[in-house]
């Protein structure tokens, strides 16, 4: 459960989000639609418990301080935004998985059979390798890492706006075969990526 | 060098005016020492010390200071001269290839010359090439004028000197080779430092914390260690060189105080190489640090596209 | 030192260790000028006495006392002074990082990516720099050493030559360093600013060749190009008369100080100078009080340009980042 209750955003003395308010039920999906500054990343940021509102409360599954609602969400941001570690670190985040669950979000998020050509496989260290990895390859680690963390909220800041069409619509696909069951918040500026969704909020109307 | 030549081609005036300068400066700081070399005999022969000399001596301190002005300053302004016909000639290139083949400089490659090989040679031309000319000119000075006032006690100072330019080249590429070790790992350290910033939000959101600070850890851990080796080794390395720079100046003294008392100098004399020694050591100890900036920015300057 | 670097060493825990390598190597300067002064003095007077059996023995006593001297330096350098240097490097970097991965994105994002890494990496080794690399806070403490120490010595071998010395040495050293080289740093920064326009005239001409090219702008830019680098040109050759003015009078007043002490020596010649030894062991003294100045002097200016780096450091160590509660993950399939 996500609700916004009368929430405000300043950047330096700038308004960036102004009284908005919502609620988004458990296994609800929600589309925030909007051109480039109109404020959709910060809503997602806000909900992630990245930023704290300037006015307002935030609430996610019923924590509204950022550090506990950061626990209670799991993101893909528009960079896949990887560490120079292996492949498995930058999945697990250091956190201790069974393999089994570890294998299973790789194969859901398409990365098994790339892993598999790699010499020293899910070990791999991408620091020295990052020129070697496409957009493609690296955004599938950044879900895999969001699916591994199994949390019952998926927050998606256009996860395929880096992405050429064909990879665009393998990533969405996986993500949305993930999301089947829990609550989805996906912001883009493309409304059709959010044609099967429950609510689909502008941002250039509010 | 083809550049190099271009520049000192388009400012000979000045470059003359350099090398005439810095002949007047190292000659007025020798003459000067000659000078105090006399006052030392005279003062060790008990004799009168006439005001005249004196006067002689206070003029040659002042002119001393004097020409040094003029060399240091003369220096610069060709020094100077001659960034300043490096940078409008590769400008002058740049606009010639933009007229002439339209839009066609690469910008980030322009970019990268401006900032990086330019402005290195820009800062050596201002800053390290004429003081250096001026310290090797005045090396080879010192050593003409000391071989002319006793080749032995020259040969005693320059002799030890030379091996311990070989020491300086042989510690100088043991320690690049460490250096290079080092700085590999503080790049990969830099990586982490720079992954975990980049990557934050993600970090906070997975609680990727522990995670980002042990990698940082052991990215560091993995840095001191070579840093360390390379800090031990160089003092090490400036220990014996402390020890071995000391070695000409006390067989100075050995030799040059055995012929005072042997009658083949005055103790004139061996003030006055006591007083020089420095100008001819260091200028040779210093040659391959010298030489290898200076190949840097030849280097530099063969990539800095003005014909 | 500055307050709020030694607040860093406090906040590192690594008080203790750099009092222990300040007082450790601080009397090399004063041994070095020490050791050379007696072997000038001791060697000139056996060529005085004539005393050739002497020489020998001198030549292998200094040549000790040089590798005793050198040694003491390389071990409190290598054991001690290494690693209080990694340890500020360690700490330092690890705390930066620490701190920041305890603070909310919202005071993260106060500073671009760009400025973190500089506040870890750069900023770091300015601190570094600061405490312990050449011609910085150690070299200014070990100078200081020697500056009074020496000074001492002079005033104990003799008096008037010391107030001779210092006569001459401190109105031209004012001179030079206080009132002529001030300016060179503004005259640094211009031609800096003026190197920056140049870079953007370079860049003008490679974004709009197409437009030098139709309307026959080849003059014109070249103008404007030719009046930002005679600005560099004419701001560095600013400076470097400075820098000449102060050579000049910094190496007129060794000479004139020199020159005064060995003819106010010859005076004083077996009358509270006992030989011609001892006024060059007197000379010598003077010479590295003169240097010990000018080291203290230029360590001064370069802790100034290293002293904004450790502040930027110091600013972060002085948030008080809000701890996060890390690892208490939804793990349904943890281990």
């Amino acid at each position: 459960m996500i609700r916004l209750d009368n929430v405000s955003f300043y950047y330096e003395k700038q308004p960036v989000l102004n009284h908005v308010s919502l609620f988004v039920k458990k296994g609800q999906k929600l589309g925030v639609l909007g051109e480039s500054g109109c404020g959709k990343s910060t809503l997602l940021k806000l909900m992630a418990g990245l930023c704290r509102p300037s006015s307002g409360t935030v609430t996610v599954d019923g924590e509204s301080e950022p550090a506990r609602i950061c626990q209670k969400v799991s993101v893909v941001m528009q960079t896949p935004m990887l560490l120079p570690m292996t492949i498995r670190e930058n999945i697990t985040m250091g956190h201790e998985y069974t393999e089994e669950w570890i294998r299973h979000v790789c194969e859901e998020a398409n990365l098994t059979k790339w892993i598999d050509t790699l010499p020293k496989g899910i070990d791999t260290y991408l620091g020295d390798r990052s020129d070697e990895l496409s957009g493609g390859q690296a955004q599938r680690v950044a879900i895999a890492r969001a699916m591994c963390k199994d949390a019952g909220i998926l927050l998606l800041d256009e996860p395929t706006s880096a992405l050429d069409p064909e990879n665009a619509a393998a990533v969405l696909e996986a993500l949305e075969r993930y999301a089947k069951n829990r609550t989805l918040v996906h912001v883009t500026h493309r409304p059709e990526h959010l044609k099967a969704y429950d609510i689909v909020m502008n941002m250039d109307e509010l | 060098m083809p550049v190099l030549r271009i520049l000192l081609k388009r400012n000979r005036f000045w470059v003359m005016a350099a090398v005439v300068a810095a002949l007047a400066s190292n000659m007025s700081q020798i003459f000067y020492i000659f000078l105090i070399g006399d006052l030392v005999n005279k003062i060790e022969g008990r004799q009168a010390i006439e005001s005249s000399f004196v006067a002689l001596i206070c003029i040659f301190m002042l002119s001393n200071a004097l020409t040094l002005y003029v060399d240091q300053y003369v220096g610069r302004i060709t020094a100077e001269k001659m960034a300043h016909s490096l940078r409008m000639a590769y400008a002058r290139r740049l606009v010639k290839r933009a007229a002439g083949e339209g839009n066609a400089c690469d910008a980030g490659a322009v970019m990268s010359v401006a900032q990086n090989e330019l402005a290195q040679a820009d800062a050596y031309l201002g800053n390290t090439f004429f003081q250096i000319t001026g310290k090797a000119f005045s090396g080879v000075l010192v050593l003409i004028f000391l071989l002319f006032q006793d080749a032995l006690l020259t040969m005693t100072l320059l002799i030890p000197t030379i091996f311990i330019l070989f020491y300086v080249v042989w510690s100088g590429r043991r320690l690049s080779a460490m250096v290079n070790a080092a700085q590999d790992e503080k790049n990969r350290m830099n990586r982490v430092a720079y992954g975990t910033i980049h990557a934050f939000p993600v970090i906070r959101i997975f609680g990727g914390e522990d995670l980002s600070r042990k990698a940082f850890d052991a990215a560091i851990t993995r840095w001191v260690r070579p840093a360390s080796g390379l800090g031990r080794r160089s003092a090490l390395y400036n220990t014996l060189s402390g020890i071995v720079s000391m070695i000409p100046l006390l067989l100075l003294l050995l030799a040059g105080s055995g012929m005072v008392i042997e009658g083949h100098i005055m103790l004139g004399t061996l003030i006055v190489f006591l007083n020089l020694q420095k100008s001819l050591t260091q200028f040779v100890m210093n040659l391959p640090s010298w030489l290898s900036g200076f190949r840097v920015f030849t280097a530099n300057l063969s990539r800095i596209e003005i014909m | 030192m500055d307050r709020r670097v030694s607040f860093i060493l406090k906040e590192l825990g690594l008080w203790k260790i750099f009092v222990l390598v300040m007082v450790l190597r601080s009397p090399f300067d004063f041994l070095n000028a020490c050791l050379g002064a007696n072997m000038l003095e001791r060697f000139l007077r056996i060529a005085e006495l004539k005393e050739k059996s002497d020489l020998l023995p001198a030549f292998l006593t200094f040549l000790l006392f040089t590798v005793l001297l050198f040694g003491y330096n390389a071990t409190i350098w290598s054991t001690i002074s290494i690693k209080a240097d990694m340890l500020l490097h360690e700490r330092l970097r690890n705390k930066l990082l620490k701190t920041m991965l305890e603070m909310e994105q919202q005071e993260v994002e106060q500073y671009s990516e760009g400025d973190w890494i500089t506040r870890i990496n750069a900023d770091v080794d300015r601190t570094a720099d600061y405490l312990t690399a050449p011609l910085n806070f150690m070299h200014a403490l070990i100078a200081s050493v020697n500056l009074l120490l020496s000074t001492a010595v002079l005033a104990f071998l003799n008096a008037a030559l010391l107030a001779a010395a210092l006569a001459v040495m401190l109105p031209f050293f004012f001179l030079s360093t206080v009132v002529i080289i001030r300016k060179v740093p503004q005259y640094k920064k211009n031609a800096q600013e003026a190197q920056a326009s140049y870079s953007d005239r370079l860049r003008a001409i490679t974004e709009a060749g197409s437009a030098i090219c139709v309307f026959d702008g080849e003059d014109i830019v070249m103008k404007k190009v030719e009046e930002a680098s005679l600005r560099i040109m004419n701001e560095n050759i600013r400076a470097h008369r400075l820098s000449a003015w102060s050579s000049l009078f910094i190496v007129f007043s060794g000479n004139l100080g020199y020159l005064l002490l060995l003819l106010m020596g010859n005076s004083m010649m077996g009358n509270g100078i006992r030989d011609f030894a001892e006024l060059t062991k007197i000379t010598q003294y003077r010479g590295r009080m003169m240097m010990s100045v000018m080291c203290v002097n230029d360590s001064v200016n370069r802790m100034k340009t290293n002293l904004p780096g450790a502040l930027r450091v110091e600013e972060i160590l002085r948030m008080s980042g809000k701890s996060v509660p890390a690892g208490e993950q939804q793990q349904n399939h943890a281990v």
